[in-house]
């Protein structure tokens, strides 16, 4: 198995599966149009936006799901409202995690560009918004409303007038 | 700073695909960050549409125009069917969208405009419930400003008049055709439109005709300038007893879908022997001996969607070289246990049965 080193931004070294590595297309980018050589021993890949703690957890996601085939996507597709209810148990459970993890995972995915991720993560979130009360959503967040009565009252009106598309 | 606020555009846009317009006005009332991310993220204004229609509200104009959002889907006056040529109401409705301009990609009106300002994203336009007859009135008027002889860029043009178009509106349409060529769907529920329409100098590449009746068979002759890129034909409301397709120059079609309205009277739709249709869907409630003609003729044939199921329907589909699966909604109660055996297990079709609110669309 042909493995390869990659650098968190804390500077620890994480060895893996080459396979696993090349979930992220980020990486594929760096070793294929930079050089980088995937036989050198002492070759590194910096990941300077990503901690040990995260890229941990990102290798873990890339290990489970190394084998995955390669979702296929169609222009009706990118119309369409995307389903969030079928995130696999095993995604479920790996998620479950507090939001500050969540979100760093998001950053990451989109960093590492790793398509499967950035859908699952971005899923749990949306989960996390849908079918809930603006009040809901506060306390879901943990945000404070800095509206005044008077401009909740006015972005309230202002939805009246809108439909969903 | 909240989690969500502190996410790169492009993870943001991620999760907005995943919600709906509701959630997205929800989300809108959070605060007001939010209100600002939700209200200018270019997959949110996706999930929402503008509206006024009620012109002699000031109050409900300024909240359209007062408002930080941006839209990308404009509803104006769509539920009229009448039309008022006011200049106040024309003013106001300009000013909406000058204010949206840069970011207006779907537009449904029921008017025309005298001046108009450049929408240059805008890639579908829906002339619902004009009144083409005012225009035949003022043509002149209509000529040299209208909305759509200006807007070239459209991908998918709708025309739903309640009135029957007559000879200068035709020219009008006419005139607009012949610049719009990136056009792919087009919409009509006149086909008099096209039959004394002259599409010798469009160059448009229509890939799917919507079709809302059908009362003209030279009409389809719009079809035949499109014999190779023309991919999907629907006919919404089929009003003749008999329709028979000019078999020479019908085009190379992949999909062909039938939808009955109130009526259920079509007896046949005769297809060319080398016909290319490959999906045919029919979402009539009964599937008489003629549809099963109809599909015995797709000798290309490989997707069936219909509403029920009817013995011969399958025994139809089984003539079909190419078929691979019968999509259907409820099976008929005639059909015996024994003619069910034979269709489990004949095996070259795979039968799907779809949820009782499943839409064929």
């Amino acid at each position: 198995m042909q493995t390869i080193k990659l650098q968190s931004s804390d500077n620890e070294i994480f060895e893996c599966d080459l396979a696993v590595a090349k979930c992220s297309a980020t990486i594929r980018t760096m070793l294929e149009d930079l050089g980088i050589d995937e036989n050198s021993e002492d070759e590194v890949v910096p990941l300077p936006n990503v901690n040990s703690a995260i890229l941990r957890k990102v290798i873990q996601f890339c290990t489970y799901h190394k084998d995955d085939p390669v979702p296929s996507s169609t222009d009706d597709d990118e119309n369409k409202e995307k389903r969030t209810d079928d995130i696999t148990s095993w995604d479920a459970d790996f998620l479950k995690v507090d939001q500050g993890t969540l979100f760093e995972l998001i950053l990451a995915a989109n960093y590492l560009d790793i398509r499967s991720l950035l859908d699952v993560t971005c899923k749990t979130v949306a989960n996390m918004i849908k079918g809930k009360t603006p009040d809901e959503i506060r306390k879901t967040f943990n945000i404070k409303n800095d509206f005044t009565p008077a401009e909740e009252e006015q972005v309230r009106k202002e939805n009246t007038w809108c439909e969903e598309k | 700073m909240d989690l969500l606020s502190a996410l790169p555009e492009d993870a943001f846009n991620e999760i907005a695909t995943y919600l709906s317009g509701k959630d997205v006005l929800n989300s809108s009332i959070v605060c007001k960050r939010w209100y600002q991310m939700f209200g200018q993220s270019k997959e949110c204004m996706k999930k929402i549409a503008a509206k006024y229609t009620n012109y002699n509200r000031r109050k409900d104009l300024n909240i359209l125009l007062l408002s930080n959002r941006k839209y990308q889907n404009i509803k104006l006056g769509f539920q009229r069917t009448y039309y008022i040529r006011d200049s106040k109401i024309e003013e106001n409705i300009r000013s909406i969208l000058k204010k949206f301009a840069d970011t207006i990609v779907t537009l449904e009106t029921s008017h025309d405009f005298q001046r108009i300002c450049s929408l240059p994203k805008l890639k579908e336009l829906e002339f619902n419930n004009t009144n083409w007859n005012y225009y035949t009135k003022n043509a002149n008027y209509f000529y040299s400003n209208g909305l759509m002889t200006k807007c070239t860029d459209v991908k998918k043009l709708s025309i739903v008049s309640p009135i029957a178009i007559d000879e200068i509106s035709i020219k009008i349409v006419q005139k607009a055709l012949t610049n719009m060529r990136n056009l792919k769907l087009l919409t009509v529920n006149q086909l008099k439109l096209f039959e004394y329409l002259d599409l010798s100098e469009c160059h448009f590449r229509l890939e799917e005709a919507d079709f809302q009746s059908f009362e003209t068979v030279p009409g389809m002759n719009i079809l035949q300038n499109h014999q190779s890129t023309l991919k999907v034909i629907k006919l919404n409301r089929v009003h003749l007893d008999e329709i028979v397709l000019i078999l020479s120059a019908f085009p190379k079609l992949h999909t062909f879908h039938i939808r009955h309205g109130v009526f259920n009277n079509i007896r046949a739709i005769d297809f060319p022997q080398n016909t290319s249709i490959k999906n045919f869907i029919m979402s009539a409630y009964w599937t008489n001996i003629n549809h099963a003609r109809m599909i015995m003729k797709l000798k290309n044939l490989k997707h069936l969607k219909v509403y029920s199921l009817y013995w011969r329907t399958f025994c139809a589909a089984s003539h079909c070289p190419e078929i691979k699966t019968i999509e259907y909604q409820n099976m008929d109660n005639n059909i015996t246990e024994d003619q069910k055996t034979q269709m489990a297990n004949y095996r070259r079709i795979q039968l799907i049965k779809q949820p009782t609110n499943h839409v064929y669309t």
